[in-house]
């Protein structure tokens, strides 16, 4: 039980962060705390293949906001 | 063994809301994810613990780079306004509503098709990431 409310707190602590940022590095902090509740959610429900597929989503989640971060900083924009 | 685990992350989610500097939230980020990661070992075993831990050291220090790059640009990097609540209560209130602990389900083995897949999804986000900052 106490982890279904850590796999939900992790989740509401991630939209916290995104929702007080006020720089585009903490969005991306907040999407990272996100992918880590659904992480650790896969891992609960004890499933080796939706964890790598979690994992996955959140390397390729972190390159293309980082790419869109660098795009936006070569437009001045951050 | 579990509450250890949920504590730390607790003091760390505390400390990246609090913390003004992008950089050492970055760093925060890295022990959050190390942490969870001795969390899903529980469950899975040490394979998952060097797959989440591997994933999250790697980004968060990514991230690191990112934010010593843009350093100086954003002075107040986060604004707690009252309306930021709303999101959270969102998010936590249905959930909350409906939770019930069920039986854990047995653990079942993996399924190696998905190896090709996710490598071909990565080398595509690459693609599209390397045609996005050039």
């Amino acid at each position: 039980m106490i982890e279904l409310f850590f796999i939900t707190a992790l989740f509401t602590a991630g939209f916290l962060v995104i929702a007080t940022a006020n720089s585009l590095v903490r969005v991306i902090i907040g999407g990272e705390i996100i992918v880590l509740g659904a992480i650790f959610a896969s891992a609960y429900s004890a499933d080796l293949s939706m964890l790598a597929v979690a994992a996955g989503v959140g390397v390729a989640e972190t390159l293309l906001f980082i790419a869109t971060l660098f795009r936006l900083a070569k437009g001045g924009y951050v | 063994m579990v509450w250890i685990i949920v504590s730390i992350s607790l003091i760390f989610l505390l400390l990246i809301l609090l913390t003004r500097d992008n950089i050492f939230a970055s760093l925060l980020l890295t022990g959050i994810g190390v942490v969870v990661a001795i969390g899903t070992a529980f469950y899975l075993g040490p394979l998952a613990f060097i797959l989440v831990s591997l994933v999250y050291i790697v980004a968060a220090l990514t991230l690191v780079v990112i934010a010593a790059a843009t350093l100086g640009d954003v002075k107040e990097t986060r604004v707690f306004r009252s309306i930021s609540l709303a999101g959270a209560v969102l998010v936590a209130t249905p959930v909350l509503a409906t939770i019930e602990g069920g039986a854990v389900p047995a653990a079942v083995g993996f399924d190696f098709r998905l190896v090709p897949l996710l490598a071909a999804f990565v080398v595509f986000i690459l693609k599209i990431a390397t045609e996005l900052s050039i």
